[in-house]
């Protein structure tokens, strides 16, 4: 069949099957799931017993969970679970399916007819057009798909973590209330999220970008009735979160959409392929200046979407949805597509505009990335360290963008971090699992510690996604990240070289702080690494096998992916076999060494306090110099403090003296002129005596003066 | 001199009156003698021009006072006038029976 033959030209399945199993669940199983499960008890909800954790099993349903409607039953009934099948069983198939593509991009399996054929697959793509949107003249909306390399690599993290992602939420979630709400909003999410790395143009992508947003904000509030936390908590709370991720976000679409227009209007096309190769050569209006404030401007959103500063504040607070939502939207897939963005456009960035553009994307990329960074030392709620690590992560492929003469070292990252940020997320969901007694605390790291005893699986599969992203050979965070360190160097970006390996020192120490604080601690086996002392209450118990094995199997390319850099491979792909220059291995390079030896002196320092112990843990902060910093970092560089001082007085402000002009001015404007009509009615309405001799005697009068006016026009009384 | 100026004057002073009649008279029977007198003013103008131009040709030759169009004319309104009149008398003494007045400034049911 064609489909197998060619399965380019077919590349729309991917995006169609989890639309149809979003469509099939929301309008078929989902209400036979609602009118068939048992009537929900309303639970008085108890502010004191508030549950900031966002999940908590079946075992112990009886505690008030802050009264969120989808309060935790017996099990997942049948039809809801129906739906979980068949929101896996989509992603699934689409994963096979990206393979499949891959495959064909790859050439193998005897996919191409010819190497000719393979050539030009690899280096143009393939563009394909699914229906018209609307035409009006020369104005031209198609609904096209655009596949190459990039997109193929999109296709294949984002179905892979997806897929694995459904599989540990029927884990997860199971016997939650919202189970198959949850499976059609994770549809909607890799639906959108498909369709915006497959867009050919502008619209499509778009369309899959708002999209994003818009699942991201229903999947961050899943429970959205959840009571707020209590004060000082560090449990982000769900209503307020997914409006913060949905508003922050706006903010940089505004520049995005300007920057889309200002493109637009000068070449007028919204295609990628025309706008990357056609404006290099063809003369439109596009001139240098404005493409640099155009591409500026389309990093906006990118910053908005992949969280960079200063629109950095919504990630951190969307952990507030379940943690298989963080894993899949904040850390693999939806902070990527800001990447992706500039990765698209990136002829765009480093041909058509000024080198001004992209050195905006490195620093801005640069400085998130130390700025996070510094954050996540500090912070005790385990999804906090792993977002800010995302955002220090997604600062790493921006700067890596910035600095590449093509875009394979930024994308190498994302397809790295990728996994294991997945691995990490769903990590953090088993442990938060297994410490559902812990109540509102399961997230917080003092909770934890010598959780390996119980939780092998779980802590060796964090073990070897903390080595990844600490940049440990041979783990694929060392080959991605000492590509841009490497690239950094060479091309002469030398702040931001060295502010990457600052980064990459507090990366290793955060992470492995993390994991001793966590699974490890005083008195566990092999200096602390394994096991020690728990701080918790209850008996934590491992995850179920539905839940382990997507750690076991994300584990997998966590630790062989960066193999792929061999040779050059993976940038050799994605270019089109473009690359010239000659492959040489990151140990032939003195400078690798040195970024391994500061991720090595990273996790020592987080070995001596969080595991041997020979350190005081107060070292740094327990002195007038570091206490100050400790409290400066804690409470994230107050940056959250200003918006609401920023918002309070410079936005209200505004909207104050706004609502004062359309009150006394507009308002007045219109109501002076009512009232004007109204006092002359009046005046008038008293002619309106309703009595007739009165009206006769104007008629009378009326006719007596237009006689008059006859006689004096015909000269009578001349 | 008696001639069809006269008359014509005449009718005017009775059409005046019977007006300033019609719209100043609070009472509902001296409005409808008033009207009366405004009727019969046109009856006058009527009769008056028919016999003016009696028997007489305009300009082209074309006779206009041949007929008796005036008088029957006339006596069509002295008809119409007193059918009026029967059917105002009956109006005015049904209000009458019903609120014991006739002053028009009274017989206000309709308003609004």
């Amino acid at each position: 069949m064609d489909i197998f033959s060619n399965p380019v030209q077919y590349a729309w399945i991917v995006v169609a099957l989890p639309l149809a199993a979003l469509v099939v669940n929301f309008f078929g199983f989902r209400m036979l799931d609602v009118f068939t499960r048992p009537k929900e008890v309303i639970a008085q909800a108890d502010p004191h017993a508030a549950h900031g954790d966002d999940h908590s099993p079946a075992a112990h349903a009886e505690e008030a969970h802050g009264g969120h409607d989808d309060e935790h039953g017996a099990s997942t009934g049948f039809w809801a679970s129906v739906v979980g099948w068949i929101a896996f069983g989509a992603m699934l198939l689409a994963f096979l399916y990206a393979c499949l593509i891959g495959a064909q991009f790859l050439g193998w399996f005897g996919f191409p007819s010819s190497e000719q054929a393979l050539h030009e697959l690899q280096s143009k793509g393939v563009t394909l057009h699914i229906y018209d949107w609307f035409n009006f003249g020369k104005l031209n909306y198609p609904i096209d798909f655009h596949v190459d390399a990039l997109t193929v690599v999109m296709l294949v993290v984002v179905t892979a973590v997806s897929m694995l992602v459904h599989l540990y939420s029927m884990g997860y979630m199971a016997g939650d209330r919202g189970y198959s709400r949850f499976f059609i909003e994770l549809s909607l999410f890799t639906f959108s999220m498909l369709l915006l790395v497959l867009g050919a143009n502008f619209l499509v992508l778009f369309i899959g970008w708002e999209l994003v947003g818009l699942s991201s904000y229903l999947l961050i509030g899943f429970f959205f009735s959840q009571v707020k936390p209590p004060e000082g908590s560090e449990v982000p709370w769900a209503p307020p979160a997914q409006l913060k991720a949905f508003v922050t976000t706006r903010l940089g679409d505004f520049g995005f959409l300007i920057g889309i227009l200002i493109l637009w209007v000068t070449t007028g096309t919204f295609n990628f392929t025309d706008l990357n190769f056609a404006t290099k050569t063809s003369a439109t209006g596009l001139t240098v200046v404005l493409a640099t404030a155009a591409m500026i401007l389309v990093f906006c959103g990118a910053v908005g979407k992949s969280a960079q500063f200063p629109l950095h504040v919504w990630l951190p607070d969307a952990m507030a949805g379940p943690t298989p939502v963080s894993a899949l939207i904040h850390a693999a897939t939806m902070v990527a597509a800001g990447v992706y963005l500039v990765a698209r456009l990136f002829p765009l960035y480093a041909t058509v505009a000024g080198p001004e553009s992209l050195q905006v994307v490195g620093y801005v990329g640069a400085f998130t990335a130390i700025f996070a960074a510094t954050i996540a030392l500090t912070q005790t709620d385990i999804k906090g360290v792993l977002a800010y690590s995302t955002i220090s992560q997604l600062g790493y492929m921006f700067a890596g963008l910035a600095v590449a003469e093509n875009n394979s070292v930024g994308i190498f990252h994302l397809f790295t971090h990728a996994f294991f940020k997945a691995l990490l997320f769903l990590g953090a969901g088993s442990v938060i699992h297994a410490l559902h007694d812990n109540g509102i605390g399961a997230q917080n790291l003092r909770n934890m510690g010598g959780l390996a005893r119980w939780l092998p699986i779980t802590a060796f599969t964090m073990l070897m996604a903390n080595l990844a992203i600490s940049g440990i050979p041979p783990f694929s965070g060392f080959y991605s990240k000492d590509a841009i360190l490497a690239t950094a160097y060479e091309r002469g970006y030398t702040w931001i070289y060295y502010i990457l390996l600052f980064t990459a020192f507090l990366t290793a120490f955060y992470m492995f702080r993390l994991f001793f604080l966590a699974f490890g601690g005083r008195g566990g086996a092999l200096g602390g690494l394994w096991g020690g002392e728990y701080r918790g209450v209850g008996q934590p118990h491992e995850s179920p096998l539905v839940m382990t094995l997507p750690l076991m199997l994300l584990a997998i390319p966590t630790v062989i992916a960066g193999f792929l850099s061999y040779n050059n491979a993976f940038a050799n792909f994605l270019t089109g076999g473009e690359i010239t220059t000659p492959y040489v291995s990151p140990f032939a390079e003195p400078l690798t060494y040195v970024s391994i030896g500061v991720a090595v002196v990273g996790i020592l320092l987080a070995w001596a306090m969080y595991g041997l112990r020979i350190i005081p843990v107060n070292a740094f902060t327990g002195n007038p110099i570091g206490a100050p910093i400790y409290r400066l970092l804690k409470n994230r560089y107050y940056i959250d403090e200003l918006y609401g001082l920023i918002i309070k007085y410079v936005v209200l402000g505004l909207s104050q003296g706004a609502y004062l002009f359309d009150k006394y001015i507009i308002d007045g404007l219109v109501n002076g002129l009512g009232g004007f009509i109204r006092g002359l009615g009046g005046v008038t309405r008293r002619s309106e005596s309703g009595l007739l001799q009165n009206y006769g005697a104007v008629i009378f009068g009326g006719a007596l003066l237009l006689m008059i006016a006859v006689f004096f026009a015909v000269g009578v009384f001349r | 001199m008696v001639n069809l100026n006269s008359f014509l004057i005449l009718s005017a002073v009775m059409f005046a009156i019977g007006l300033f009649g019609a719209l100043s008279k609070r009472n509902a029977v001296a409005i409808l003698m008033s009207i009366e007198i405004m009727l019969n003013a046109v009856n006058i103008t009527m009769v008056a021009f028919a016999s003016a131009f009696i028997g007489k040709s305009d300009a082209a030759g074309v006779a206009v006072g041949s007929r008796l169009t005036g008088q029957i004319f006339a006596i069509f309104i002295i008809t119409v006038a007193a059918a009026e009149a029967a059917v105002a008398l009956a109006i005015i003494i049904g209000i009458y029976r019903r609120i014991s007045t006739v002053d028009v400034g009274h017989i206000n049911l309709m308003k609004w």
